[in-house]
């Protein structure tokens, strides 16, 4: 079986996980208890207002109804409106997505600067107190909850040092400096990608302990070739291909994990929105957004597949 | 191991990086940049220099539609946009025309007088009788919940001039100016209205207050800037008003010490005793009794069994002694709280001194004794509240109150939809909660909750409490209304179908140098056109 035909049969699985995805969100909504049109218009709405806006979300439908009405309007790309403030949840998605992916890939990218070189010399200095050091890191990295972790920075580098803001994201453009633009991205970024950065370094160590044992690794010793060029010109290209089929599903990762990280720093992100939704019972919005980082989810392990299936051939016949 | 070792040595002779190098250009590097960041506070903005003030919202308006949206967002944001008909003075306590200027004719007849000159926003022209005739059948027609809690006694209005509007009530009501023109009393422009319906309106208002919407970010913040054409003399002051969406209180109170903000509602009561003893330098602290209660209700028959223990007015006047009061205020709200026992909080008419019956201290054996008479001996007692962690917290310490007289009270915490469905419906036993009153007017404090035909009285019915409010409303004395609130609060004391517990201040804190801001007493009220920088 070839690239191209491993691709399409991954890609003919994805209406069907798309469509247990929107059975199980609308199953979860319906067992949520609250009604968010009582939350919405409070206890002194009158019984015409709330029966219209019923009327408006579909809910005075039976449930089976209601999801396929709601499926029917996902078929033609209409993800709904918020209860509680018009807004379209297509519109939503189109102005917080980005900012939730644009931090996600910061930190992926923060992640994958420091650990590959990290766990490539932790590797290439085994059992040396470099190595203790950073398995140690590894190891608190990923024990700490990144809510108390992003906790622990703005108590130290904003409200101590005061070197960077606790929020401002949205809130400067380019046009008020790089540094104004840019430091409300430092810590966010940095409670995001310590966990990742623990995660891929023990990664990329054990990667390289492998490989260093290798035979064409003596051989290159054997001949002549400096450490340096060894680690980077031969090993590390093995080295990376574990490392490149990870770096898609860390990354959707990082999307689900800005969920506390944006409540925390003020940021206006797909998080930010869903836990806004989730307090008010904004079922539209928690549908429509709880999809959309689903269907993101589906995407990004599929690009994982294809990636995994390029680096290593023997795979995609699997 | 070994062949390692000698590479490394070889390479740092041949000019690489050794592992001292390394360590050595770090320490330099954050060295250098610690002293940068010590010496130079880059996001640290001095809003004193660019006239702006920047406030944290607790949470994201929905809309800044205020014949839509009822929660404290947006309301705090409209105070600054929207002028009212009418508005109260919290220094004074009196009501004063804003917007119109009102003569009662007759007990039925209300006239409305427009000031002249006042300019809507963005160019939508000036502020006639026509724009406060549309708000008033805009009420009526939409159904908007000021039908129901502001304009349930209007009739019909009509236009006499063009800056005079004729009000008809259905019957006479004394409080009009304070429930139907300042409560109820926010005015749109028709033009605006009309021309965007009211989904875009609440995303792009226009009004006459002293700033208009400049921006607006989804989930982040929202920019107002002066309204250059403003009807208060000199005012407002500040050219622009930031605020940023902050939900987590930590994170505003980290917000208003880095200097990102200049204004805070709302801190964590934890946080608040080092600031109320001035314990922060350059942190200016406010605190000023709400108007809202902390409160415990009942239902009666028909919506719970007759025989239900808590329908025997000594139960209920047992829990009501069985509550430590002030313990509640220590533990829950680190003091920041004062105690009641009755609905009608300081500022309002016929408020008197509080508690006037049942101790801030409560009276364990007054509790037992009346359990005893009502031959009460212990009982499971359901009670509901909404998803607030301070309410969950303030459940467990009643419930360990009122299990001292033999009472097992079971929490039955609900989200806040939930809760006001089972609330309104009366489908519950009893009912641990808090709430805002949101007209400044005393009948609003008890029609709704203790006339007959309130909508959340729970089946209690007393009709002397119900003629005396029905009284109260009719009445123009203010003598006279007081003795009848008076009346009307003593009844609810003896027969207790609530109980009353505390009122929470609104707390807030601000930059020293932030001078003119008030704090009132409505959460929902925040004018800032007397901010301005010292």
């Amino acid at each position: 079986m070839g690239i191209w035909s491993y691709f399409l049969r991954r890609l003919v699985q994805i209406p069907l996980v798309v469509f247990f995805v929107t059975v199980i969100i609308f199953a979860l909504m319906k067992v949520t208890p609250g009604d968010p049109i009582a939350i919405m218009l409070g206890p002194y709405a009158t019984p015409e207002t709330m029966a219209a806006l019923q009327a408006e979300f579909y809910l005075d439908r039976s449930i089976p109804l209601q999801y396929v009405l709601w499926v029917r309007d996902l078929m033609s790309g209409d993800l709904g409106h918020s209860i509680r403030s018009q807004e379209l949840v297509t519109d939503l998605v189109a102005t917080r997505f980005p900012v939730s992916i644009v931090i996600a890939g910061m930190a992926t990218l923060v992640s994958l600067l420091i650990a590959i070189p990290a766990g490539v010399y932790a590797a290439y200095r085994r059992n040396s107190p470099w190595d203790y050091g950073l398995m140690g890191f590894t190891t608190v990295g990923l024990s700490v909850p990144t809510f108390t972790l992003a906790l622990v920075l703005i108590l130290f580098f904003a409200l101590k040092l005061r070197w960077v803001p606790i929020s401002g994201i949205g809130l400067r453009t380019w046009s008020d400096g790089f540094a104004a633009f840019l430091l409300p991205y430092v810590l966010p970024v940095a409670a995001l990608a310590v966990t990742t950065i623990a995660e891929l370094a023990r990664i990329v160590r054990a990667s390289m302990l492998e490989v260093l044992e290798q035979e064409f690794i003596r051989v290159a010793r054997a001949q002549g070739i400096g450490d340096a060029l060894i680690l980077v010109a031969h090993a590390l290209k093995n080295v990376l291909i574990p490392v490149i089929t990870v770096i898609a599903v860390v990354f959707a990762f990082q999307v689900g994990n800005t969920i506390t990280i944006e409540y925390l720093f003020s940021i206006p992100g797909v998080g930010s929105a869903l836990i806004a939704a989730v307090i008010n019972r904004d079922f539209p919005v928690i549908q429509g957004l709880t999809l959309v980082v689903g269907v993101f989810f589906i995407a990004m392990n599929l690009l994982a597949d294809i990636l995994y299936a390029v680096v290593d051939p023997r795979i995609r016949y699997g | 191991m070994s062949r390692m070792q000698s590479t490394r040595s070889t390479r740092a002779a041949n000019g690489g990086i050794s592992r001292r190098d390394v360590l050595r250009n770090t320490a330099a590097g954050g060295a250098a940049l610690g002293a940068y960041g010590a010496g130079l506070p880059l996001f640290n903005i001095v809003r004193a220099q660019d006239n702006k003030i920047t406030y944290a919202l607790f949470g994201e308006p929905p809309g800044l539609n205020g014949f839509v949206y009822t929660e404290i967002h947006g309301n705090v944001v409209t105070t600054n946009i929207f002028d009212k008909m009418a508005r109260i003075d919290h220094a004074t306590r009196r009501i004063e025309p804003e917007m119109v200027e009102w003569k009662n004719e007759d007990p039925l007849t209300w006239v409305l007088k427009v000031r002249e000159g006042i300019q809507w926003h963005k160019g939508y022209g000036e502020l006639t009788g026509e724009d406060i005739l549309y708000c008033f059948n805009h009420v009526q027609e939409a159904s908007t919940f000021q039908k129901g809690v502001s304009h349930f006694p209007v009739d019909h209005a009509k236009l006499r001039s063009k800056y005079v509007v004729e009000v008809k009530l259905k019957m006479p009501f004394s409080p009009f100016p304070m429930v139907t023109l300042e409560y109820g009393g926010s005015v749109m422009c028709k033009a605006a209205h009309q021309e965007m319906g009211d989904q875009e309106f609440a995303r792009n208002p226009i009004g006459t207050g002293p700033f208009e919407l400049d921006s607006w970010v989804s989930g982040s913040h929202l920019v107002l800037k002066k309204n250059p054409n403003h009807w208060r003399d000199g005012r407002p002051y500040v050219d622009e008003v930031l605020y940023r969406v902050i939900e987590d209180p930590s994170v505003r109170l980290s917000s208003l010490l880095t200097g990102e903000i200049d204004i805070m509602p709302r801190p964590d009561p934890k946080d608040t005793p080092r600031f109320r003893e001035g314990g922060e330098p350059g942190i200016a602290y406010q605190s000023v009794p709400g108007w809202n209660w902390d409160y415990m209700d009942f239902t009666f028959p028909p919506y719970i069994a007759a025989d239900f223990p808590t329908v025997n007015v000594d139960v209920r006047r047992a829990i009501s002694y069985a509550i430590d009061r002030q313990t509640i205020i220590d533990e829950i709200y680190a003091g920041e709280a004062i105690v009641t026992d009755n609905p009608v909080p300081p500022g309002y008419l016929g408020h008197r001194p509080s508690p006037i019956v049942y101790p801030a201290r409560g009276d364990l054996a007054k509790a037992k004794e009346l359990m005893a008479k009502a031959g009460a001996t212990g009982f499971d007692l359901e009670v509901i509240t909404s998803d607030k962690e301070w309410l969950r917290r303030e459940c467990e310490l009643v419930a360990a109150m009122l299990s001292e007289i033999g009472i097992n009270m079971k929490i039955r915490g609900m989200d806040v939809g939930t809760y006001s469905t089972a609330w309104v419906k009366k489908q519950f036993q009893a009912d641990l909660e808090d709430i805002t009153i949101v007209s400044p007017d005393v009948d609003s404090t008890l029609w709704w909750f203790h006339h007959k035909d309130g909508i959340v009285e729970h089946g209690w019915e007393n009709q002397a409490v119900s003629d005396w409010l029905d009284e109260g409303r009719a009445e123009l004395d203010p003598e006279k209304r007081t003795t009848l609130y008076h009346n009307i609060v003593d009844a609810v004391l003896d027969d207790c179908p609530y109980i009353y517990f505390n009122h929470v201040n609104l707390v807030y804190l601000l930059k020293d140098a932030v001078k003119g801001f008030h704090g009132g007493p409505q959460e929902h009220v925040v004018p800032l056109w007397d901010v301005q920088w010292g």
